[in-house]
């Protein structure tokens, strides 16, 4: 098991450190993501200010990285950015289909469960990555404007980052799914993007009560719950600042499906 | 189970004779014994030994095959027997269903009906790490060097990484092992892909349309490789429709028109078919004449002052000349003529569309 791990691990790792697509998004996703937690305070300052020249009371200055919100906010403002990932995990699957290396590998020796394993694999170490970037870069964040030490970032709000973990992966194997389906990058990528800016939206608009909070990357986003603060307070909004079972159970539940889903298109298809 | 009676006639015909009886079961009317086969131990170990080898042997079977896109009928009921050794060929025109068979029998194709055995048994994944393939065209990644590319099979098929580089020298890419996939001539893809099947030296080799795009030195190239593999003892499958490829490389043969199987069987046995015999003499009313008293005569046609003959059994030309030299007869020419696999093969697609 561990050995056949480390084969799907090598393996995938030689197929996609080497791929220039690869390179390009996630430095990409890399440099949007750090530039916008740099200059996030900057932005939120700014609020801070406008709202203050018209509220009866000014605002404390509201803090983006404050110990008791940074992982709330660091991990929903990295939800804003996941599709690149989904990108990725999109042009990485559809490679095996146009460069015919799914059948090769098939005739090779490896079944279908272990290149869907692989995938698998690739999906979850892509979201660690992710998550534990977003985790470097808070203790880091939080520290140089906290000026406080480590120790306070480690609070119960760090739970965010394994609910982002599951967000990603949830995200991921959905994108796995279109892939899968679709085999063509071009149209695996605009059919996962028009699904997931427009399509679940109508879904949910046509299911009826709250049926539609239970679609899968509507499920996956409300996960992290806009975070709370002094103005959204004022505005008489209260966002949940918790973390919900259901929700967290909807996504693995969903995770679990899509898998199974591949790999019954991928047993039953001609590779 | 044997009675006491039946295990006591066994014992003492292995002491007292020396041999072996094989007894049928109680017949239900007198209720005896009957002795069916009787021989020596050593007759019995051979016989097993025989029947061992010949099941051993035995490298892929299949059993009714067949394969249906939508209506069309892509292969059709077929069977096949491939034996350890033998470099068996898979012939037929364009969209006969040669790539289909392989990719049933390779598992990326689901079989629409009928069954096939690797090895004496249903395949599985790990069934196809003994089996070095080259399927329809090289299937790499391009922004992958070649070494890269070998390393991803070599894992898979779980080969030790160390004979990624001898591979790479077999077909002389060694040199461009660090360039990207993507720079490379079809020709080369075409050996790498053939490198990357002989990855861990597999016991099967299935090669589809290996010289397909290659220029006369690269398919004299490929051609030296398969039969180097192939004088070692590995077993090779290969799909083509170049018919002198096949006759320069293959022991056996396999005709497929329209998804049917028209022939199989040994590629000398399918020449030797097809031979006449030409002769010429003075008088040629009287050669056609006589000849047709031949024993195993089987037709003649004349065209040009020549007399093509065929015959029943394989041709014995001096055989023949003496028999007419004793009816008075003298030939001025006399000369065995071989059809080539093209002819016949041309034959046989005529003889099943008439």
């Amino acid at each position: 098991m561990k050995e056949k791990f480390l084969v799907l691990m090598k393996s995938e790792w030689i197929k996609i450190s080497h791929y220039r697509s690869f390179q390009i998004l996630t430095l990409a996703y890399i440099v949007i993501l750090m530039l916008v937690y740099i200059f996030a305070q900057r932005f939120v300052t700014n609020i801070t200010i406008q709202s203050n020249d018209t509220a009866i009371a000014p605002f404390a200055r509201l803090s983006f990285y404050h110990p008791q919100s940074i992982w709330q906010n660091f991990t929903y403002v990295a939800a804003y950015f996941k599709i690149f990932p989904a990108l990725l995990i999109i042009l990485l699957i559809t490679n095996e289909f146009s460069f015919f290396t799914m059948r090769q590998q098939l005739i090779s020796g490896m079944s279908r469960k272990d290149f869907i394993a692989g995938k698998l694999l690739v999906v979850f170490m892509l979201s660690l990555g992710i998550v534990l970037l977003i985790g470097v870069a808070g203790f880091i964040l939080g520290t140089i404007h906290q000026g406080t030490n480590n120790i306070s970032l480690i609070n119960k709000g760090i739970w965010f980052l394994p609910i982002h973990l599951l967000e990603l992966v949830t995200y991921l194997s959905c994108a796995m799914l279109v892939a899968f389906m679709l085999r063509r990058s071009g149209i695996a990528i605009i059919a996962f993007v028009l699904y997931s800016l427009i399509g679940e939206r109508i879904l949910k608009f046509l299911m009826p009560g709250d049926s539609g909070d239970y679609l899968p990357l509507n499920a996956a986003g409300s996960l992290i719950p806009l975070p709370n603060n002094e103005i959204t307070t004022l505005m008489g909004l209260s966002f949940r600042n918790t973390i919900e079972i259901s929700t967290v159970a909807t996504c693995l539940f969903y995770c679990c499906l899509f898998t199974v889903l591949v790999y019954l298109i991928i047993r039953w298809r001609d590779a | 189970m044997l009675s006491k009676g039946a295990k006591l006639i066994l014992l003492s015909g292995q002491f007292l004779f020396k041999q072996i009886f094989v007894i049928s079961p109680v017949d239900k009317k007198n209720g005896k014994l009957k002795i069916i086969l009787r021989m020596t131990p050593n007759q019995a170990s051979a016989t097993i030994n025989e029947r061992q080898s010949f099941q051993a042997e035995e490298i892929l079977r299949l059993e009714g095959l067949g394969k249906k896109y939508g209506r069309i009928l892509a292969v059709d009921n077929l069977d096949l027997r491939i034996l350890k050794g033998q470099v068996y060929g898979l012939l037929g025109l364009n969209g006969s269903g040669k790539t289909t068979t392989l990719g049933m029998i390779l598992g990326i194709l689901q079989p629409s009906r009928g069954k096939y055995y690797w090895f004496g048994e249903p395949a599985r994944p790990t069934t196809y790490k003994r089996i070095g393939s080259l399927l329809e065209r090289p299937s790499f990644y391009p922004y992958l060097s070649a070494t890269n590319n070998l390393e991803i099979v070599a894992l898979t098929r779980g080969v030790n990484k160390i004979e990624v580089e001898p591979a790479l020298q077999m077909v002389d890419l060694y040199k461009r092992r660090n360039h990207k996939v993507q720079t490379f001539s079809y020709g080369m893809k075409q050996r790498l892909a053939l490198a990357s099947a002989l990855l861990g030296n597999p016991e099967v080799l299935i090669l589809d349309e290996p010289t397909n795009g290659l220029d006369p030195e690269g398919i004299f190239e490929i051609r030296n490789i398969i039969t180097g593999i192939a004088s070692k003892g590995t077993t090779v499958l290969m799909a083509s429709h170049l018919l002198d490829e096949v006759q320069k490389t293959c022991t056996h043969v396999a005709i497929l028109q329209k998804g049917k199987k028209k022939y199989s069987g040994a590629v000398g046995d399918l020449l030797n078919g097809g031979e006449t015999l030409e002769l010429s003499a003075n008088d040629m009313q009287t050669l056609e004449r006589l000849v047709m008293t031949l024993p195993e005569y089987s037709s003649h046609k004349v065209s040009n002052h020549l007399l093509e003959l065929k015959m029943n059994v394989k041709i014995d030309a001096a055989e023949v000349n003496r028999f007419l030299h004793q009816h008075g007869l003298s030939c001025s020419y006399i000369n065995i003529h071989k059809q080539s696999l093209e002819q016949n093969f041309l034959e046989i697609l005529q003889q099943s569309t008439e």
